[in-house]
């Protein structure tokens, strides 16, 4: 498998002086669901803002993210989408009056071929029950996510980065998800999967570990899982509250 | 150029279609342009009186207790060759128990010259149910200044949904006065969908007064505010009653220079049970929501089109 993105040396520090990636190394292979897995605060969602180009993350401190041979740095989050790199947002938007139709097909605009009513049913949607609702606070966390999910479906891009999109869903589905990802991979999405759940990791192709702005290892998901929960889970430098409970203790 | 009556009729027909709404000449029970009666057909179950004034007409429509109209009334209220002074005057009175949605549009042609007063009393009986949608489109040639005024009362467990829209062209001078008596139990829904574009000075005002136990009032505003725009909005809830509630929400959401937006909310409580809430925003469009959209490829201003689009529907 060739190499869909390629993150070269990745440096992005705040407006306010603060390094948050010091030197990402990370590529991601056609056709494979790669999950970034790393504590809170290890950098990955800045680093998905950075690949997929969210406003005011288009461009890299240093360092450059390449996709499908093309350098990305300095291009708008839709000008990268249009390329086939889109991302979903561990929070995504709510929309006023946009019905799930209308917003599915709003993501399918460059893919004539989209089934959006079987996108839905993928992500455990039924199209007679969702369609005609709106994207707004009537709809759940879980059933929004379901459906950022769809949508990305009916974009079918080269590349979707999905952050935290397992978070707010109940643990029963999260199965369900990962089959989900795995139908996503087959019919030609490759997938960065950003989680910080290991049972999502399980369903990865390979995996990525991230620890205080740095990718730490990368490969065999089982074998980075395991570090994760020897190193991440009762590490200090990126869990402050354990140092506290560790320090009154002693 | 001059329009014979059928070419008025459906000019508004017209007019109607780019709103999106999709009458036909067939479907509409009166046309009037300014004073001058155009069309006028019986429905059933409603009386109707209207006399021509010189600057206007006067109607007062009744509809018995218990009559339920299961499709909507719809009557156009329009200036396309009558412009100038413009008052009109009308009253409907909704018997108990009688449902019925009507749908009244305010259309005004091309190059008029116009200052017009709408004034409206609805009075709902004891479980009377009204849908009043108020639909304008303002040709961008004529020059506006229009007061519309909306009273109603509602008596115990009636309902009321207005909806005033103003999405297309221009607003002008657009000054829009909603005032509510809620009763025992009775339910008040009022929203308002402005696009104020350039020139446009827009006042929405509600005013909701919770009279009857257990009453329920709910206000909305959306107004989009382009480029040179002035839009205020007052939101007044009054809760005299126990157990009422009401709720203010107001979104006025800016998109150019040289905008100057108000928000001015006001709750009145007189019963330690009355609930009063309100809930007010100005500014951009919320980020998160075009760079989700962008996301999918959209432009930044074709995200902000989807946006917007939306909150006005």
């Amino acid at each position: 498998m060739g190499t869909l993105l390629e993150v070269k040396n990745l440096k992005f520090v705040t407006e306010d002086g603060i390094e948050i990636l010091k030197g990402v190394n990370l590529d991601v292979k056609k056709g494979e669901i790669h999950v970034l897995l790393g504590p809170n605060g290890a950098g990955k969602s800045t680093l998905a803002n950075v690949v997929a180009g969210a406003s005011g993350y288009e461009n890299p401190t240093e360092g450059e993210v390449v996709f499908d041979g093309i350098v990305l740095n300095g291009k708008p989050i839709y000008e990268r989408a249009r390329l086939g790199l889109t991302i979903a947002f561990q929070e995504p938007a709510r929309f006023e009056g946009i019905t799930v139709e209308e917003y599915l097909k709003l993501s399918a605009r460059n893919n004539p071929d989209a089934d959006i009513e079987a996108c839905l049913k993928k992500v455990g949607l039924e199209p007679c029950d969702y369609l005609h609702r709106f994207v707004d606070d009537s709809l759940s966390g879980g059933e929004r996510k379901r459906v950022e999910l769809a949508s990305i479906m009916c974009m079918k891009p080269k590349l979707a980065v999905l952050d935290e999109i397992d978070s707010g869903i109940d643990f029963v589905s999260i199965d369900e998800i990962g089959n989900l990802f795995k139908t996503m991979r087959d019919e030609g999405t490759t997938l960065l999967v950003i989680t910080h759940r290991e049972n999502i990791a399980k369903i990865a192709d390979r995996a990525s570990l991230i620890c205080d702005g740095k990718i730490v290892e990368t490969g065999d998901p089982s074998k980075i899982i395991e570090k994760f929960e020897k190193e991440c889970l009762t590490c200090t430098v990126q869990n402050p509250e354990l140092l506290k409970e560790l320090k009154f203790n002693k | 150029m001059k329009v014979n009556l059928d070419g008025r009729i459906l000019q508004g027909v017209e007019y109607l279609h780019k709103v999106g709404l999709n009458f036909t000449a067939e479907d509409l029970a009166f046309f009037v342009d300014k004073n001058e009666i155009l069309f006028r057909k019986p429905v059933e179950g409603i009386k109707s009186e209207v006399i021509p004034t010189e600057y206007g007409i006067k109607m007062r429509t009744v509809i018995e207790p218990g009559v339920k109209i299961d499709y909507p009334i719809t009557m156009c209220f329009g200036n396309f060759q009558h412009g100038g002074e413009h008052i009109n005057e009308q009253e409907l009175i909704v018997g108990d128990g009688a449902e019925v949605k009507i749908y009244t549009f305010a259309l005004i042609g091309p190059k008029q010259h116009l200052n017009r007063r709408d004034i409206v009393t609805v009075r709902l009986g004891k479980n009377a149910k009204v849908e009043l949608y108020d639909i304008h489109y303002h040709d961008e040639t004529a020059e506006i200044k229009f007061y519309a005024e909306l009273n109603a009362y509602l008596d115990e467990g009636a309902y009321f949904y207005n909806l005033l829209k103003i999405t297309d062209k221009k607003c002008g001078n657009f000054k829009t006065k909603f005032y509510g008596e809620l009763g025992p139990k009775a339910v008040c829904t009022v929203e308002a969908k402005l696009k104020a574009t350039e020139g446009d000075e827009v006042v929405v005002e509600d005013v909701m007064k919770l009279v009857g136990e257990g009453a329920k009032g709910l206000s909305k505003s959306r107004i989009i505010a382009l480029d040179g725009a002035k839009a205020e909005f007052i939101g007044e809830a009054y809760g005299e009653a126990p157990n009422s509630r009401c709720h203010i929400d107001c979104a006025e959401v800016v998109k150019g220079e040289n905008i100057l937006l108000k928000n001015i909310p006001v709750l009145v409580s007189q019963n330690e049970t009355a609930k009063l809430t309100h809930e007010a925003s100005i500014g951009k469009i919320d980020k998160k929501q075009l760079e989700t959209l962008m996301a999918k490829g959209l432009t930044e201003d074709e995200a902000t089109e989807v946006v917007v689009q939306g909150m006005l529907r």
